[in-house]
């Protein structure tokens, strides 16, 4: 017994990277394990309901995932744990949504135990139609998600086999001409159509676009596309229209500015979740056309109202894109339930390893502050503290050295804060996107930065979600949003696109012994548990930093 | 011969039996008997007998049921008819094992059953009456019951399995089935019923034996122990899972007491632990509330923890514990477990105390023991269902199965065996029978992880263990870092808060860097140097010296930040000098405000030395068990015991022979040698010539004197001649 797994109590697994079996350890364990923290020498898997559910749903049982346990685990495994996972396993699939031909749709189950327990419960008021026999239950064909999410919460999730509706047809092919799907993209794409319904898992630069158009192309109907902003949705529809047969014509933006509905659609959440007198006016986008697929693009952002909207749309084909299953409000219990359950998931590094992504190397750079500025900050009552400390006046100058080190590569400053974007940008020479600028003025400024044109952008966190910075090589954060994991990951998805033989550079410039030096502690664990190499220096040794 | 009682029975036996009968009734050995007669007298008083039927299995409790229903003297034949449909063979092993037990006597044609046994079974064995006097035979009794309605019925039910006696006033009373105007009367007009007295009824024994079927019992018992039926799982699978369950019950119980020596706790006036207590300890650890209930007691079996006035503290006997291999701290607590006189989940009830001095299971080890004896003769693998289980523990202890809640009882040992591993998976492991004191497989031993020294640190400021750690690296690491994850290994994380922790225990970072340096196979990772360069900048910057108090701050910004805070005017602080306050409250307080508003100041002495913490605190060692008696050594016993027997009618054969040498001496005259005691009680011996013997005294002339010797007082007595010894 010396397997690469340790195996806690608390339903923590611990792989010890470095060990010869380590790497068929991860591909034994991925299935039904969340990669929670990736460091360089062990990583930290968690065992939950939702991830054991997953596995089910992607036809794992628990005998395969004690083997794999058993097999890999370095000491023996507490018996406890084992039969929990069986259990909880077991739980998965013992309810079953099916079609009836009189009940249009019911709930079965080969347990009546269950099944009772399930009917005797006050939350499936409601949901629930008259009991047909012993293993059977009619279910309000309008509450099919509802009943889902609430089965999920009594701890039986139930498998959704009652099919989808084919919805309009309309032809759409890809149009492979110089490209061709990347084996991962077609796997996702495969691993989606074949479950039915589901969320792919891909980190940010790994395709996540092409995954969509794939699948789309499978299903060759009218489809929805839900995304986060205008921004993004232009991106989709040049991408679409580059790798796919649709025309410009086929395509429609619904969003602030336009109200296009045609064979694809492609819809901001924004739009759909404006209300108006208590309503939401744009609900009528659902039942405009017979859409044969739903594609919900970072499904981890996924708001509220859309879930609500979303549990109506269960004989609907849904994909779920996003970078990472967690979301920091905690519901990934309905993405599981309304969307799907994962159909594809790879590791950030695997993918980088196979070369599509540029390892990013992050620094964190601290800055001593000026006597004075140290005296404002002790001053200062505690609710300003941060601004004082992320704007100070001294890393000013570490920035410009900063971009300054690393002339000629296309380079991001990020920030939080208007007046020190605004500064640094008159500083830098450089232009600036911030909440106010125009989509107009962003999509040139985008594009003059992909072609080459300029080389040194600042950006707000407007920046942040769903743009497509193809070539920056450098981001220098100034200032950030209190070390959300979120707003990290996107961050650093800035970075990680393809580019041949060059790696990227993360730098977080921060306050030496004030709040923001706090927050990059949280950047720096969230970092390092991505498995990114990490370095603090010092501002002084800014002119000593490698520049390639 | 065949014995006339039961002290001739005793009296014939062999060392073997004799030792076989303390064994299986060892209050008899608890004090040894002066004599078998002793033995004999004390073996039928009615708590022995009772103690000795109660520890009947339930097929030896059939037979001697039987026996009891059947008149005195029965014959193994007829038993055997009584007994219903039994197999034959089992009931000679069966009534020689009644035989040591010294409950029945006499040989298989005659058969005796001690008097007490019928008194303790009640004057209705198996609910029958006596043999009637004139009884019915079958015939007319199946005649009779074919004339009994469904009122009849339901009287005749209620007195056929326990009380056939009914009250009534005037069962005597002389009625005829034209005569009869209820069912009762019906019946006793058939001759179903008969007046035991004026004022009962009582359903005759052949009646009784016809309506049940020729059975003595509802349900007869197997001569074999019932067998667990429900499938088995691979050893292979079960071994590892089982060391996994104890490896986690012993890791599960350090960090449970470890954490009562950071936070010692507060213990109710029944010596119980507040039911929240546990929950929020239980919570620390990872555990729930119950489970942490159950292994607090635990703990406390294994005597790692105890009270210490009004506070649970870890022992000195917890340290030992520590330093013990995996292995042998699991077998420690798994032994004092069996032999607690606790019930621990008891302490997990709903509403009750750990560790409360109550004890709401009597008998709680015999109990435990039964259950475990049952479990370790299971091949390992066998799958257990509760239920089974209770119905085969039920057949070895019928009196359990009758007077406890037997099945709730068995449920939660089990909860307590699969937690420790002596199931795993819901199957029997290697590790059941060590429970009792079976060794140790040393095979599943090795099982057991090796614990390690070394640790993995890492960039994202974690340390992980990849096994479990040596006692002192992990009580070392608990201190510089905050553990986050629980288990085979362990990951913890450093941090400000807990490296000025070590700080505050008096650490320097040199000490922390080399023993990082010591203890991580990968090195210090770049930004823990930086943390830990951070921490101990800051450590100390702000020093607290008694005047009341001074502040020094050596940094002024910081001085000036603490003038500024509103908690300033609460201190009396005023600045000195840059960077030096002085503060109007005590120290200690001045720390504790500081500390309040996120600062990390450092308390010194008069002298300007730093305070360290004090060593954890522990409770003193208490005295275990107790409660339980030593096992007798039979064999030993029965040895002293007929040792003793020699003595005793060796002393009476000597006394018996003098007597006779002396009236034979007095009839003839002649002089004889007797050695006697004196009144002051020497020993003396004479030659004399005894004169008459009384039944008390001897008139002896010795020497021209005549003295009157109490017989009690001679020793012996042989005719002249030359002494013997």
């Amino acid at each position: 017994m010396n397997g690469p797994l340790v195996v806690q109590s608390d339903r923590t697994l611990l792989l010890e990277v470095d060990h010869e079996q380590a790497d068929e350890c991860r591909i034994a364990i991925a299935p039904f394990a969340e990669l929670e923290r990736a460091p360089e020498h062990i990583h930290t898997y968690r065992l939950t309901p939702l991830g054991l559910w997953n596995a089910r749903a992607a036809g794992h049982d628990a005998e395969q995932v004690v083997d794999v346990l058993l097999k890999y685990s370095r000491y023996p495994v507490p018996s406890a744990l084992l039969v929990d996972v069986a259990d909880t396993m077991d739980r998965y699939g013992r309810l079953r949504i099916e079609k009836h031909p009189t009940h249009e749709l019911v709930l079965v189950s080969s347990d009546p135990a269950v099944l009772t327990e399930v009917c005797r419960s006050a939350k499936v008021k409601g949901l629930l139609g008259p009991k047909i026999d012993a293993e059977t239950v009619a279910v309000h064909p309008s509450e099919r998600g509802h009943l889902k999410q609430v089965l999920l919460t009594l701890g039986w999730p139930a498998e959704d086999l009652a099919g989808y509706v084919d919805g309009e047809k309309h032809p759409i092919g890809l149009a492979t001409d110089g490209w061709q799907l990347r084996p991962y993209q077609a796997q996702a794409a495969d691993g989606f159509w074949a479950g039915g319904s589901g969320v792919v898992v891909l980190p940010c630069g790994a395709g996540k676009t092409i995954v969509g158009a794939a699948s789309m192309a499978k299903a060759s109907a009218t489809t929805l596309i839900l995304v986060t902003n205008t921004v993004s949705a232009r991106q989709w529809r040049d991408e679409l229209i580059r790798r796919t047969t649709l025309s410009a014509d086929e395509i429609g933006e619904y969003s602030g500015s336009r109200k296009e509905i045609r064979p694809v659609t492609i819809a901001t959440y924004q739009v759909i979740t404006t209300k108006r007198n208590g309503v939401h006016p744009h609900l009528e986008l659902f039942e405009a056309r017979d859409w044969g697929l739903v594609i919900y693009d970072e499904v981890h952002l996924l708001p509220a109202p859309v879930f609500r909207m979303t549990a109506d749309l269960q004989a609907r084909r849904r994909l779920g894109l996003t970078a990472t299953l967690v979301r920091e409000d905690g519901h990934e219990g309905d993405v599981f339930s309304l969307i799907g359950p994962k159909r594809f998931d790879a590791p950030w590094k695997d993918i980088e390893a196979q070369g599509w992504i540029a390892p990013a190397d992050c620094v964190e750079v601290r800055v001593t502050l000026t006597e004075e500025e140290r005296m404002a900050y002790a001053m200062a009552e505690p609710d300003v503290r941060y601004r004082l400390a992320a704007s100070a006046e001294s890393k000013m100058s570490v920035v410009e050295d900063l971009a300054r080190r690393h002339e000629g590569v296309p380079r991001l400053v990020i920030g939080q804060y208007v007046d020190q974007l605004d500064e640094l940008a008159e500083r830098l020479g450089a232009p600036v996107i911030k909440g106010d600028t125009t989509t107009r003025q962003r999509e040139k400024l985008y594009q003059a930065f992909r072609e080459g044109e300029i080389d040194l952008l600042v950006v707000s966190k407007v920046a942040n979600f769903s743009v497509d910075l193809p070539s920056a090589q450098v981001a220098i954060q100034v200032s950030g949003a209190f070390g959300s994991r979120q707003e990290e990951a996107q961050r650093l998805g800035r970075l990680l696109r393809p580019q041949e033989g060059k790696s990227a550079r993360f730098y977080a410039v921060v306050s030496r012994d004030t709040v923001d030096a706090e927050f990059a502690q949280h950047r720096q664990r969230f970092l390092a548990e991505q498995g990114y190499a990490y370095r603090i220096i010092d501002a002084e040794d800014v002119p000593a930093e490698p520049t390639a | 011969m065949a014995p006339r009682s039961l002290s001739e029975a005793l009296a014939g036996f062999s060392t073997e039996q004799l030792s076989a009968l303390l064994a299986l009734r060892e209050d008899l050995a608890r004090p040894l008997p002066a004599d078998l007669a002793e033995l004999a007298a004390r073996a039928v008083t009615v708590a022995s007998t009772s103690r000795a039927v109660d520890r009947l299995d339930a097929w030896q409790r059939h037979v001697v049921l039987g026996l009891a229903a059947a008149p005195d003297g029965v014959g193994v034949d007829d038993l055997a008819g009584l007994l219903g449909d039994v197999p034959r063979d089992a009931l000679p092993e069966t009534l020689q094992r009644l035989r040591l037990a010294a409950l029945v006597w006499g040989e298989d044609a005659e058969l005796h059953v001690v008097r007490t046994v019928r008194e303790v079974l009640g004057p209705f064995p198996a609910g029958l009456a006596p043999v009637s006097p004139r009884p019915l035979s079958p015939a007319d009794v199946r005649a009779a019951l074919e004339q009994v309605g469904l009122a009849e019925e339901v009287i005749l039910d209620r007195l056929l399995w326990e009380q056939p006696t009914g009250a009534l006033r005037q069962a005597d009373r002389s009625v005829t089935l034209e005569t009869a105007r209820n069912p009762v009367e019906r019946l006793l007009a058939l001759g179903l019923l008969r007046p035991a007295d004026t004022d009962t009824v009582l359903l005759p024994r052949e009646v009784s034996w016809e309506l049940r079927g020729h059975r003595l019992t509802r349900t007869t018992p197997t001569a074999e122990p019932p067998t667990l039926t429900s499938g088995t799982r691979p050893a292979g699978v079960v071994t590892p899972a089982a060391v996994g369950a104890a490896w986690a019950l012993v890791h599960d119980v350090e960090q449970l007491v470890d954490d009562l020596s950071t936070r010692p706790c507060a213990v109710l006036r029944d010596g119980g632990v507040p039911a929240r207590e546990v929950a929020a300890r239980g919570r620390r650890v990872a555990l729930q509330p119950a489970q942490a209930a159950m292994l607090l007691e635990w703990a406390g079996a294994a005597g790692l923890v105890a009270t210490d006035g009004p506070r649970l503290l870890p022992t000195p006997g917890y340290d030992r514990w520590t330093a013990a291999d995996g292995a042998q701290r699991w077998l420690q607590l798994v032994r004092a477990w069996a032999a607690t006189p606790r019930w621990p989940m008891a302490g997990a009830r709903e509403g009750a105390h750990a560790l409360a001095t109550d004890l709401p299971v009597r008998g709680a080890a015999e109990i435990r023991a039964g259950v475990l004896e049952v479990l370790a003769r299971q091949p390992v693998g066998q799958r257990v269902e509760p239920d089974e289980l209770t119905a085969a523990v039920g057949w070895h202890h019928p009196v359990w199965a009758e007077r406890l809640p037997l099945a709730e009882l068995v449920g939660e040992l089990l909860t307590e065996a699969e937690q420790a591993g002596l199931t795993a998976l819901g199957a029997v492991s290697p590790l059941a029978r060590t429970a009792l004191g079976a060794e140790l497989d040393e095979a599943v031993a090795a099982l057991f992880p090796e614990p390690i020294g070394h640790l993995v640190v890492q960039a994202d400021l974690t340390a992980v263990a990849p096994g479990p750690l040596r006692a002192e690296v992990a009580h070392d690491l608990r201190l510089l870092a905050e553990q986050e994850s629980r288990g085979g290994g362990g990951v913890y994380r450093f941090t400000e808060r807990s490296l000025r922790r070590a700080f505050d225990a008096g650490w320097s970072s040199t000490e922390v860097e080399a023993w990082l340096a010591e203890h991580s196979s990968t090195g210090v990772p770049q930004p823990l140097r930086y943390l830990l360069g951070d921490v101990a900048r800051r450590h100390g910057s702000i020093r607290v010296t008694p005047t009341l108090a001074v502040v020094r701050c050596d940094d002024p910004a910081q001085a000036a930040s603490l003038l500024q805070r509103p908690e300033a005017r609460a201190l009396g602080l005023q600045q000195l000098a840059p960077g030096v306050l002085a503060a109007s409250v005590e120290p200690d307080e001045v720390v504790r405000a500081l500390q309040g508003v996120g600062l990390a100041p450092v308390a010194t002495d008069a002298s300007g030395a730093t305070l360290t913490a004090p060593p954890p605190p522990r409770a003193r060692e208490v005295e275990r068990g107790g409660g339980e008696a030593e096992p007798v050594d039979a064999r030993l016993a029965a040895d002293l015991l007929l040792d003793r027997e020699r003595d005793r009618r060796a002393r009476a054969e000597a006394v018996d022979s003098a007597v006779d040498v002396l009236r034979r001496a007095a009839a003839t005259g002649t002089e004889v040698v007797v050695d006697w005691v004196t009144a002051a009680g020497e020993s003396t011996t004479s030659r004399a010539t005894p004169l008459t013997v009384t039944s008390g005294a001897v008139r002896l002339r010795a020497s021209g004197q005549v003295v009157s010797v109490p017989l009690a007082r001679v020793v012996a007595a042989r005719p002249d001649g030359p002494a013997r010894r």
